[in-house]
């Protein structure tokens, strides 16, 4: 068993340098799959994700790797994780999706439901700062599509 | 470089889908097409707004007898809504729809399972989602009796106290299991002729599905599981000897925090 640590270096699109254990990088299938091809040289370019956002994907991989933490734990962590303004959380699904880290996405995606979640569009354009683009035509077939007739 | 501000209604079509998937009641995918254009074309146009099951015509029960030759019996279902005004006073109903057979929505009381009969005359005969909160709370079926194709009233051939339905999206095959008056415990599946009745456990008092599988408890506490696809069972736990009093009324109960499915009284 080796016990060697290996990094990686990640690079982010605004130009900032994150040194990471690889066995935590890989969580992302993408960085994974750049290992296993062998095309990492030293520095590993990641062009869409910027050093905010990467912050608190690093955060989150540690957290989730951390030995002998508890489920509890996790949940509470994960909780928290997701409460963050809609335009991190926007940001985080990119990142999310664009490093395919399945788990982190879903996370993600289920907290963008539980916005969604009971709301009108009205509320929900509200939530997640969306203009209403729909022209009065499809406004109509919207309104149409959303009745329910009666007995 | 700060990172740029990009609206939300330019999430990539792939992740708009990839959201909806998570999404389980069919409203709230109407409502993710109402919210801006690019999320509306995301996501399929097609579908009834009221979504039902297919038209599942069950086999005569046994416990019918003299039923009239021209009967029929459909699974039906009904599924309780909470709507709420979106703006003050934010009052709150909880309703049950109900799809009839001849694809008609009617309004029942959800307490008492009947028709609302006190709406007021303005009440308009179209509802329209896009003016409420609306969540769903929780489905549930009954058998439907119907004579020369005509509907009897919802209590005329109350044949189940209870039948619950597990659906296969993937297999299209439907799994029924239904506690009858008589407290008997009945299972159906797709594709069968009649219905099975599962001898092994009389004075059942109640069935819950959880996690893709049924389980029924009897007035003693004993709790089996039943698959969906062969109903083989598996006894999740034995009966409470003192309990034998038929005063007992108990409930399958679903404890989400701890995983696990135990009985009631």
């Amino acid at each position: 068993m080796s016990s060697s640590t290996k990094f990686l270096t990640l690079k982010t699109c605004d130009d900032k340098k994150f040194v990471l254990d690889e066995a935590i990088a890989v969580r992302s299938q993408t960085i994974k799959n750049m290992v296993e091809d062998d095309c990492v040289s030293n520095v590993i370019p990641l062009p869409n994700v910027d050093s905010k956002t990467m912050t608190k994907v690093i955060e989150y991989w540690k957290k989730h790797s951390e030995e002998g933490i508890s489920k509890d734990m996790l949940m509470d962590f994960d909780k928290a994780f997701v409460k963050v303004h809609h335009s991190i959380l926007h940001a985080l699904i990119l990142a999310a999706n664009f490093l395919n880290d399945k788990e982190m996405l879903d996370m993600m995606c289920q907290e963008v439901v539980d916005r969604i979640k009971g709301k009108t569009p009205e509320e929900i354009r509200k939530e997640f700062d969306i203009k209403n683009d729909f022209t009065p035509e499809e406004e109509e077939e919207i309104r149409k599509e959303n009745a329910w007739a009666f007995e | 470089m700060e990172a740029m501000m990009v609206p939300w209604s330019d999430l990539p079509k792939e992740l708009v889908e990839n959201i909806s998937k998570f999404l389980h009641c069919n409203i709230d995918i109407l409502r993710i097409r109402a919210v801006c254009s690019s999320w509306r074309s995301a996501l399929p146009p097609n579908f009834d707004n009221f979504p039902s099951l297919p038209l599942i015509k069950l086999p005569i029960p046994d416990m019918i007898h003299g039923y009239h030759e021209e009967s029929e019996f459909y699974l039906i279902e009904s599924t309780v809504y909470l709507f709420q005004l979106p703006h003050p006073p934010y009052t709150g109903w909880l309703v049950k729809i109900v799809k009839t057979l001849d694809g008609k929505l009617q309004i029942l009381n959800p307490l008492t399972e009947r028709e609302i009969e006190d709406v007021p005359d303005d009440m308009p005969e179209k509802l329209n989602l896009l003016d409420f909160r609306v969540s769903q709370v929780s489905k549930s079926y009954h058998v439907q009796w119907v004579i020369n194709f005509r509907e009897l009233e919802y209590d005329v051939g109350h044949l189940f106290e209870k039948i619950l339905l597990i659906w296969s999206d993937q297999t299209n095959h439907f799994s029924l299991m239904g506690i009858s008056i008589r407290d008997q415990l009945f299972c159906l599946k797709s594709g069968d002729e009649d219905w099975t009745t599962l001898k092994d456990l009389s004075k059942v008092v109640d069935i819950i599905v959880y996690k893709g599988n049924f389980y029924a408890v009897d007035i003693y506490g004993e709790t089996i599981k039943y698959d969906p696809s062969s109903f083989n069972e598996t006894n999740v736990s034995s009966s409470i000897k003192m309990l034998s009093s038929s005063l007992f009324k108990g409930w399958v109960v679903r404890n989400d925090w701890w995983n696990q499915v135990g009985s009631c009284f």
